[in-house]
């Protein structure tokens, strides 16, 4: 399970989101927009001034993104420059808007770590048995200062001193965007900030998560979508089987579908539903198809197997994912009403832009500020009840579920024979991912079915929650009362 | 038996999006000899952070704390369950 650590980074956008929100449904917003950074990071006697700077640079370079807008278009801006623009910014209509694009690098906030290389620290005893001398096939190592030193012009970055000192004293600096990256799209091309490949990336949000200067960031909805709530605008919204707990262990589901319709959305549905559709409808290809499939609804997942494995793409189950099979399905009985999706994920927002549904996407952490900007306290909300998708649904959320979920259909299809011999294979996180698919491409292992989630954990883990993980899990199974997931 | 340290964390809506859930679960994880010491409550808004508090806010016997982090709620319990021991 992915390790949830709530930093002043992720406290920082979750405060801009909530001042943006604030401004929107005050009418303020044209007037705040240019000040939030001075407002979120007030001089404090005795603070370090350059820090407060640098602060308030990342939170004027975040509102841009906050703002829904394509940050190769204004970069060069300044935030009172937007305002003139605001509305047709709010609107999505402006030429300013991100259409495309969904994670970018403020590159001059980045902090420009030096990755790559190793390094030798403190708990240097120097020794008198040399291990990292003698290991070094270079002869880089020499003792300076009762310390050994690495001698930049002959080290080749091998790594085997690090392996032979008994004091484990001489580390690698990783840049964590890079190596939180498995699909390696992450480069330096000459350049000390990170460029993303948008042909190799597949926006689990791992590098943004794990920046601890902030310098990469997604485009968010949050604007557009508060816009249009503040106008009284109609929309359907559809959530997450994630939802559970992610307004706190307080609030109820049926206490959160009626929050969201005091937010000012008209109707409320789980995306659960689409979930039970997505189950059967793959458990029905399996039966009739001899060759394996992977599951479809972790948007991360299928973007890395048709751009890292292209030779398994045919195997990826050709049902849509449960936010798409429902979104395409309200958007025929009501075309002109816009849905929102809110969510724990990055990659949904990529998943809706290329599949024209839903119009918006939202992270929880989103959902959560616009809550909070509209006063509105889920816990204290009636709750209407209208669980209508199975509790194998909703495990979709966690890794393993959906996988449990397939066989579940199958089983209720009377395909017990086929259930008996199926090899499954659960892929938990993308570095699992990329293992399992190396596997099937050598031919060391085979399986019938793979699921396959970007997240370690699954959705409940995504970059976009606002509990615990492992506390939104034992919600998840307390509620629906599941059992432990078979591997 | 000495009186109970009276912990009650914000859950309402801003202080669980500037995480409260977090310090709910460092309470949790707590030590069974400090845990005994304390009584937890999850309480609604105490609408203060509409003013000069800045959530998540705890109130600990009767005093508010704002912008707590789990290692300050963890230090401060410590202390006090120190004092009342």
């Amino acid at each position: 399970m992915r390790r949830h650590i709530l930093n002043d980074i992720i406290k920082l956008r979750r405060k801009i989101y909530l001042e943006i929100s604030k401004g929107i449904f005050e009418g303020n917003i044209k007037e705040r927009i240019p000040k939030l950074p001075k407002i979120l990071i007030p001089v404090k006697n005795g603070d370090h001034k350059p820090r407060i700077f640098y602060e308030r640079e990342i939170v004027k370079e975040k509102i841009k993104f906050a703002l829904g807008l394509n940050y190769d278009k204004v970069k060069d801006l300044e935030l009172y420059e937007l305002t003139e623009s605001l509305d047709e910014i709010l609107s999505g209509t402006s030429p300013l808007n991100a259409k495309t694009k969904h994670m970018g690098v403020i590159s001059h906030v980045c902090n420009e770590c030096p990755g790559g290389r190793f390094y030798v620290t403190d708990l240097c005893r120097n020794c008198l048995a040399h291990t990292c001398m003698s290991s070094c096939p270079r002869k880089a190592i020499e003792i300076s200062d009762g310390k050994a030193l690495i001698n930049r012009d002959k080290c080749i970055n091998c790594g085997l001193c690090a392996l032979s000192c008994p004091y484990k004293a001489i580390m690698k600096l990783e840049r964590p965007c890079e190596s939180s990256c498995v699909p390696r799209a992450i480069t330096f091309e000459g350049t000390m900030f990170p460029i993303i490949s948008e042909e190799k990336c597949v926006t689990c949000g791992m590098c943004e998560i794990s920046c601890p200067f902030g310098a990469i960031e997604t485009v968010s909805n949050i604007a557009q979508v508060a816009f249009k709530l503040s106008r009284k605008e109609k929309m359907t919204v559809i959530f997450a089987p994630s939802a559970v707990g992610q307004m706190g262990g307080r609030v109820t589901l049926e206490q959160f579908r009626t929050a969201l319709r005091e937010l000012g959305f008209h109707s409320v549905y789980e995306v659960a539903i689409g979930a039970d559709w997505v189950a059967e409808a793959e458990a029905r290809h399996l039966s009739r198809h001899s060759e394996p499939m992977f599951t479809s609804c972790c948007p991360a997942f299928v973007k890395f197997i048709k751009t890292r494995f292209q030779s398994l793409s045919s195997y990826i189950s050709p049902v849509p994912s449960p936010m798409i099979a429902l979104a395409k399905k309200l958007k025929e009985k009501d075309p002109c009403v816009p849905i929102v999706f809110v969510g724990p994920c990055i990659a949904k927002k990529r998943e809706a832009v290329e599949n024209g549904v839903p119009d918006f996407v939202l992270t929880f952490e989103e959902l959560g500020a616009l809550f909070a900007a509209a006063q509105i306290e889920p816990s204290q909300c009636e709750g209407e009840d209208e669980r209508k998708a199975t509790p194998t649904a909703w495990n979709f959320a966690s890794s393993g579920g959906v996988a449990k979920a397939v066989v579940f259909y199958l089983e209720k299809a009377g395909e017990y024979e086929l259930v008996q011999n199926l090899s499954i294979g659960v892929a938990n996180g993308l570095a699992e991912c990329e293992e399992t698919l190396n596997s099937i491409t050598k031919g060391k292992i085979e399986y019938d079915l793979v699921e396959g989630m970007a997240c370690e954990g699954g959705c409940v883990a995504g970059p976009g929650v606002l509990t615990d993980p492992r506390m939104a899990l034992k919600e998840l199974k307390r509620l629906f009362n599941l059992n432990e997931v078979r591997k | 038996m000495d009186e109970k340290i009276t912990v009650e964390v914000c859950v309402g809506t801003s202080c669980h999006l500037m995480g409260s859930s977090v310090l709910i679960s460092t309470l949790e994880e707590l030590s069974a000899d400090i845990a005994r010491k304390i009584k937890t409550k999850l309480s609604l808004c105490f609408e203060v952070c509409h003013g000069d508090k800045n959530p998540p806010v705890v109130r600990i016997n009767g005093d508010f704390y704002d912008e707590m982090t789990p290692d300050r709620l963890r230090e401060l319990l410590l202390k006090m369950a120190g004092e009342t021991s």
